[in-house]
Formats: C-alpha cells, sequence, structure tokens
C-alpha cells in the first residue's frame, strides 16, 4: 500500500469533479429537485397528497440520490476509460496494487453519494418545508449513511466493470429505473402489503433498504423495517457486491473489510436504537394526539410533543391502572382508541383542594378546588415484612386521612432508601419521587411517584394539603378538615409531634 | 540500477478475442457454457534484453508484440512463463516493476478529463513525485516535445500526433529504468518521428533499457541496437539489423509472378548465376533472392519466354528488414 499514490489518484478524481462540479451538481439534484416539487409541493398543495408525505418522502429522495450518485460516479467513468478511452491504464500503471485503484474509486464515489445525500436534505426541507425530521439517533443514521454510501459505489464498481460502452442505455431501462421505481423511496415498503409478490420480490434491490434504513433514521414516526434487517441485509448486499469485485482485484476483500469497520461502527448504536424503535410503533401525530387526550383527561402527561417521554409513558400506565386494563406503558393503535373512548378518572371527594391515593389502582390524584385532576401513577407499601434497625417492620401503607405536615427538597438519603421531594403525611410515610416506581406496591410503606413529576408535585402539595388514602373497604371523607380549618390545624400538629 | 528485461516461455492463450493494442490488463470476466475459441497470442517466447540496450519487437500485426508489452508491463497476465523486470518478476511483483517501467501503449490512454500539463502533473504525483519536482520535470517535458504552447489545454482536442508525443512524455516523466513503446511512431509526422528518435536515443544514452515494437523496418533499423522478429507468438530470429540484414541470402529480393510455373522454371531460374534462393509459396509467386537486383530481370524474362510462362508482375526490393521478414515467414510485414 502506497499512500502517496493513493492520494495522488483521490486527488486527481477530486480535480476532475471539481472540474466538472456545474454537471455534477445538475446530475445529482435536478431529477430529485423536480420529483420534491411535484410530489411534495403540488400534489400536496392541491391536496392530491396529504401533507405527511412530504416527511416520507425526503429520506427516499435522499436515498435515491445517494445510490444514484454513487453508482454514476464510479460506474460512468468506468466504462468509459475501461472499454472506450482506455485512460484508466496511466492508473493502472501507477506504482499500486490494482485493487487500491478499485478501492480509490469506490472510497471517492461513496464521498460523493455521502455529499450529495447530506445536500439533499437541506435543499429538499427548504423546498417541502414544514416536514418533520426526528433525528433522534444520529449514530446510527451516519452509519445507514455510509453504508448506502458505500454500497451504492460498489454497485457502481460492479456495473462499471461488467456492463459494455453500448449496454448503458439498457442498464438505466433494465436495472436503474425499476430500481427506483421499486425501492420502496416514495412509498414506505409496508404499503405494498396489499401485493405480497412484489413485497416480497423488491427486498432482492438494495435501495429498498437505503429508503427503509433512512426513514427508520431520520422519520421513525412512519412505518420502517426493523434497524437490524436493514443493516443485515446492506451487510449481504455487501458479500455479494464482493465478487464483483474480484476480478479487479485478487483481495477484493479490502472492500469488505472496509465495509465490515464501517458496519460494526454503527452495530452497536444502531441496534439499541432499534430496540427503541420496538417502543415506538406510532406515529409522533398519534404520540401528540394521544398525549392530548390524556392531558384532557386528567392524566399527568408532561407536555404535549409527539414524544414518548417518561411523562407519556406515566400517563398510559395511570390511564391503564384507572381502567383495570394490562399495565403496558406502550402506546399501539388499539390503546389510542381505548383512549380515545376513555372517560376521565373521578376522585371520591370534590370542592376543595386535596390529594387522594387510591391503594387498589395505584394511582394518585391531585383535586384542585375546581375538581380538576391530575392523575399520576404510583407505588405504595407491598404488605411484606422488612428488617429496619434490626427492628421487622411490615410495609405498609396507612389508609385514612392525612395532612402533609412536613417536607424536603431534592434528594434526601434515609435508612431504607434515598428519597426525593419527600412531603412526609404520617411519621415516616411519605409522598415522594424515587427512581423505580412498579406497576405494583413495591415500597415500604411510602407512596412512591415518577421522578419527572416530583418537584413539581412538591410544588403543589403545601404543609397542610389534605391526603386521603383509601381502598375498597376504607374511605374517610376529608370535607370535614377542610370545612373546619382547626380541626386540620390539630392534624397538623399531630402529625409534627410524630 | 540498469534494468535488463528477460522472459521465458512466455505463453499467452486468449479465451476471448484479445483487447486491441493487448491493453487493460483486466477486464469482465464472462462464463459462457460453449467452450470458447481460444486465440494463442503467444507461444513460449523467451527474450533477453540488456540494461541499457534499446531493443526492437518486429512482427506484423498479431504476432504478438502488444501482448509481450503488455505481460512485460503488468497489464496483461501471462497463460505460461514468466517475464522479469530488473530482478522482480512482473506478475509477483508488480508494484516494485511498475516503478522502474515507463509505458506507451499502442492506443492512446491519455487522461482526457485532464489537460496535458495536468496529465503529466499527477502522473508524477502518482510515482510520489513532490510537488517542485513534477512541475520543473513538466515544463522541461513539454518543451521538449514542443507542446508548450498547448500545454494548459484539455487533451480531447489534441491531434493524434500531439496525444502521441504527449503519451511519450508521460511515460518519461517519472524517469523509468525501463521504456516500453508500442508503435512509438505511428502516426506521427516524419519530422515529428526525427524527433521522437532524437529522444529516445538522448534516453538510452543516460543508461535507460528501451524496447519498442514497430513494423517498421526504418524506424528498426536507425533506433535498435538489437531485434527480434516474432510471429505467431514465436521469436523468429534473433541479432543486431546488421547481422540480421546479412543473414538473408543474396540481399535482394525479386517477387515474380507468372501467369502460369512449372517446376521445370523454377529449376532453370535456380540456374541463374548470381541467385542464392528460391521460394516458391503459391503457383505462381516466386521469391527469388539474389545478389543482384535489376540485371537479373531480362534473364528472368527470357527463361519464362523460353518456358512459354507468363511473366505479368516483378518487384524487386534492396536489402531491407522487410526482406528478412519475408525470408523466414513467407509474409510481408505489411500484409
Amino acid at each position: 500500500m502506497n499512500w502517496k499514490t493513493f492520494l495522488a489518484l483521490l486527488s486527481r478524481d477530486a480535480h476532475v469533479a471539481r472540474r466538472n462540479i456545474v454537471q455534477l451538481l445538475l446530475q445529482t439534484f435536478l431529477q430529485p429537485m423536480m420529483f420534491v416539487f411535484i410530489f411534495g409541493r403540488v400534489m400536496v398543495s392541491s391536496g392530491y397528497m396529504q401533507p405527511e408525505y412530504k416527511s416520507l418522502l425526503l429520506p427516499g429522495i435522499m436515498a435515491i440520490s445517494m445510490v444514484f450518485t454513487g453508482v454514476w460516479a464510479v460506474a460512468m467513468p468506468l466504462i468509459a476509460e475501461f472499454q472506450f478511452t482506455h485512460e484508466i491504464e496511466d492508473r493502472l500503471l501507477a506504482p499500486i496494487e490494482n485493487h487500491w485503484l478499485a478501492i480509490e474509486k469506490v472510497c471517492f464515489g461513496a464521498a460523493q453519494a455521502v455529499v450529495a445525500g447530506l445536500a439533499v436534505i437541506p435543499a429538499a426541507w427548504l423546498l417541502l418545508r414544514p416536514v418533520e425530521i426526528h433525528l433522534l439517533s444520529p449514530l446510527p443514521f451516519a452509519g445507514i449513511t455510509l453504508l448506502v454510501a458505500l454500497l451504492s459505489a460498489c454497485g457502481g464498481l460492479a456495473l462499471g466493470c461488467s456492463v459494455g460502452q453500448n449496454q448503458i442505455g439498457l442498464m438505466f431501462s433494465l436495472v436503474l429505473t425499476p430500481m427506483i421505481f421499486f425501492g420502496c423511496a416514495y412509498y414506505p415498503w409496508s404499503a405494498l402489503a396489499k401485493f405480497p409478490i412484489l413485497q416480497k420480490a423488491v427486498l432482492i434491490n438494495p435501495l429498498v433498504y437505503a429508503s427503509e434504513g433512512l426513514r427508520g433514521t431520520l422519520v421513525p414516526q412512519f412505518p420502517h423495517l426493523p434497524m437490524l434487517t436493514v443493516l443485515l441485509a446492506l451487510l449481504i448486499f455487501d458479500s455479494l457486491a464482493d465478487p464483483w469485485v474480484a476480478p479487479v482485484s485478487s483481495k477484493g476483500c479490502c472492500v469488505k473489510l472496509l465495509v465490515t469497520i464501517c458496519l460494526l461502527l454503527v452495530l452497536m448504536p444502531a441496534t439499541s436504537s432499534a430496540q427503541r424503535k420496538r417502543h415506538a410503533p406510532v406515529s409522533v401525530t398519534q404520540i401528540r394526539e394521544a398525549e392530548r387526550r390524556l392531558a384532557e383527561l386528567g392524566y399527568w402527561t408532561g407536555p404535549i410533543d409527539g414524544r414518548l417521554d417518561d411523562g407519556t409513558r406515566a400517563a398510559l400506565i395511570a390511564v391503564q391502572k384507572w381502567e383495570g386494563r394490562e399495565i403496558t406503558g406502550k402506546l399501539t393503535n388499539a390503546e389510542l382508541e381505548a383512549i380515545r373512548n376513555a372517560t376521565g378518572p373521578k376522585p371520591r371527594e370534590s370542592g376543595y383542594e386535596h390529594v387522594e391515593v387510591d391503594v387498589d389502582r395505584q394511582v394518585l390524584m391531585l383535586v384542585k378546588d375546581d375538581d380538576s385532576v391530575k392523575v399520576l401513577p404510583v407505588s405504595t407499601g407491598n404488605d411484606k415484612e422488612f428488617m429496619d434497625e434490626g427492628q421487622t417492620s411490615v410495609a405498609y401503607t396507612p389508609r385514612g386521612r392525612f395532612v402533609v405536615y412536613d417536607k424536603t427538597f431534592g434528594w434526601e438519603d434515609g435508612r431504607i432508601g434515598s428519597v426525593y421531594y419527600a412531603n412526609y403525611i404520617s411519621g415516616g410515610v411519605a409522598i415522594h419521587g424515587y427512581l423505580s416506581v412498579p406497576n405494583q406496591p413495591a415500597s415500604h410503606g411510602c407512596i412512591r411517584i415518577p421522578m419527572f413529576a416530583a418537584r413539581e408535585v412538591s410544588d403543589l402539595l403545601p404543609t397542610g394539603t389534605i391526603v386521603l388514602v383509601y381502598d375498597k373497604v376504607s374511605f374517610v371523607s376529608g370535607k370535614a378538615w377542610a370545612k373546619d380549618p382547626r380541626l386540620k390545624q390539630a392534624a397538623l400538629a399531630n402529625g409534627a409531634l410524630q | 540500477m540498469i534494468a535488463g528485461i528477460r522472459t521465458r516461455d512466455l505463453r499467452k492463450v486468449y479465451s476471448t478475442p484479445p483487447p486491441r493494442g493487448a491493453g487493460g490488463g483486466f477486464g469482465m470476466r464472462r462464463k459462457s457454457k460453449q467452450p470458447a475459441r481460444e486465440v494463442v497470442a503467444l507461444d513460449g517466447l523467451s527474450l533477453d534484453v540488456e540494461g541499457g540496450e534499446i531493443f526492437g519487437l518486429l512482427g506484423p500485426n498479431g504476432a504478438g508484440k502488444s501482448t509481450t508489452v503488455g505481460i512485460l508491463t503488468t497489464r496483461v497476465r501471462p497463460t505460461n512463463g514468466q517475464a522479469w523486470i530488473g530482478d522482480y518478476d512482473v506478475w509477483a511483483q508488480q508494484v516494485e516493476v511498475k516503478r522502474l517501467i515507463g509505458v506507451v501503449a499502442q492506443r492512446p490512454n491519455l487522461d482526457f478529463s485532464l489537460t496535458a500539463r495536468e496529465i503529466l502533473l499527477y502522473h508524477g504525483a502518482y510515482f510520489g513525485l513532490d510537488s517542485r519536482a513534477r512541475s520543473a520535470r513538466a515544463n522541461q517535458l513539454l518543451d521538449r516535445f514542443k507542446l508548450s504552447d498547448r500545454a494548459d489545454q484539455m487533451v480531447r482536442g489534441f491531434s493524434g500526433g500531439m496525444m502521441q508525443r504527449l503519451s511519450i512524455a508521460r511515460a518519461m516523466m517519472h524517469d523509468p529504468q525501463a521504456l516500453f513503446l508500442d508503435e512509438p511512431s505511428a502516426g506521427l509526422d516524419p519530422q515529428t518521428r526525427l524527433l521522437l528518435w532524437e529522444i529516445i536515443r538522448e534516453y538510452n544514452q543516460s543508461g535507460k533499457t528501451i524496447l519498442l515494437t514497430t513494423h517498421n523496418m526504418e524506424e528498426a533499423d536507425a533506433l535498435c541496437q538489437r531485434l527480434a522478429i516474432i510471429d505467431h507468438g514465436k521469436n523468429i530470429a534473433l541479432g543486431t539489423p546488421a547481422e540480421l540484414k546479412a543473414s538473408v541470402p543474396g540481399g535482394f529480393l525479386l517477387r515474380v509472378r507468372f501467369g502460369s510455373g512449372s517446376l521445370e522454371l523454377l529449376d532453370r531460374l535456380r540456374m541463374l548465376d548470381g541467385v542464392r534462393e528460391l521460394k516458391s509459396n503459391t503457383d505462381d509467386v516466386v521469391d527469388i533472392y539474389a545478389d543482384r537486383g535489376g540485371p537479373l530481370v531480362s534473364e528472368i524474362a527470357n527463361i519464362a519466354a523460353a518456358s512459354s510462362a507468363e511473366l505479368s508482375d516483378v518487384h524487386i526490393s534492396e536489402p531491407s528488414l522487410e526482406n528478412l521478414f519475408l525470408h523466414h515467414t513467407g509474409r510481408s510485414l505489411r500484409e
């Protein structure tokens, strides 16, 4: 390996590309931009297409630009230089192994494809505005982009070495055009569900994985193939392209090595993101709808932002607990339907500001004097024995009526664990934030609430707030205390004494 | 280091028709079910070119000259046999070999995306010359090959002769120990050809080995210190131009065509004074090698008249490599 020569070869290609920059730009952008304009602007603004289509289209356009550029950048010069002008000979005679020339071509083509792909995003974005791009996982995005670029350049090498000068036209109509139309660039793969045979058949098309992979990393709200499938397929296509490289270089494995390194680089973050993605089988729009509806009903959702964050999950758990359904914390289409038809949670008492903890349902309700509620999932005492300072105690959450008599702020270290923004209601029993809030009773007696809400709950619960803790057999009204503050004061003093 | 060039029993069999100019070391691999027609381009060729000499490969089209050059310049893989440049095995140590050689292919293979100067500069860069050395050498070569005024134009518009000059300049750019010139003067006007010869001699005088192929007798005669004549992939004669010329019986060649011939006629021709050798390839054409030219014609005409054979054509050629080739192969170089 001779780096000087390799770099000189690269700089020659870069020099030629710079010289033909206008031509290159037109080649790369004209076709995708026209497509974006017609389908993203004309069809959408005239109402033939839904606005969501714009976001769906963008990754596909990016995939097409990349694949097209990569193939073109490598194949076209090779076809001419090998067969017609023999121009390649001066580089074959450069003091470097021939396979490095192939690798150089692939590197350069891949670089050009990456540039094309990345440049299409802002250009298309300008034309399409607004589009919903969610680059949640930049590393897998970079990895997929690199893999697609490398793959298209390898494909270009394969085509460039196998297609004759007089078959270029045929190559377009027989290889590239079907590849683009059946490449799932203009529609997600799942849209082919009505054509089962076609849906299976298009899986031999590498562009499918490019489009679906970019869709999965750029606009995960739309249906797309699982990331692992995409990565595996790209790897398989690479090893398929390898024998094509072999006639050029006896050591075509170098390209393979390059791809494998690249793949390893992205596999780790990509797999983790693939797992994350599995929890998001619904679109951003649907998440946003669920959040809005849940908040309307009185569940604590956090910001309504179309993201499945801790707040959304807590609200989903709370509504499932309230309605007695299976507790999954996940948003599915069925779940969304249930939420749409749900009625809001009802506190046992109303007319004054207080907190209710339903031990049976494992939820907490913050009730305002205007009867609005905010519901959080909680985890109370699990009724099991535990050891504390050599004494056996039972992890029991007392039922009854209480007042918040003491508060701590931030983290507080206790004997049996740290608590976050604790609101004490009886002895050592507090409503507090905790890192783990299981769906079933799990505490030593305290009422655990999710971390994200703990601080805000603390703000909403000044000392003296009435807290009613009950199950189906025990309920004590707090109305008497609400009517007569002296009684509450007495209870507060009692609590403070303990 | 002075690099000699050697080959041992080189054999090359193309299963597809050989690429024109035998360039392009790799192309597509076609796998067809029918056994492809095999073409034997080289059939056990052994050469030994001394370091520092100008060696010529002479032969008609399809003799295997370009394939030999292709193998020696790493662009064609031999079917059997071995080739060395200096101490390096050409196929096994390609990179080392590529460093030593400069190549001018038969067909112009200039980089059409670049200007003349850039072609030289990038070629220098591939060989690791630093930028100052590159531009100095490029200027010198452009000047030497009279290309300075078109140096910054794209080569696409160059005439064939200019491309050829630039190809040779490019091959000399990295100062190779061994220079391969495949038909270097094809398409050059006589004046440029003389310039090229001068440059080649000059380059040789700095101790470089030059191997050129040609079917131009005059060129081989003027330039080469030694020659190999090859035909059908075999070496059929080897020596200095003078030695080779001397090996032709007589020196003069009279090619005579009769309307009809007979064995008796041939015997009588053979008896003529000064005739050294007589060859009859076909029924009506007779090649007469003799140490006289013109004066023989009238005697031949007399014999023909006496044998009632109609003499239809006589062609006299002076002592030349052409005759030599004809003598060995029975075919003209220009056929």
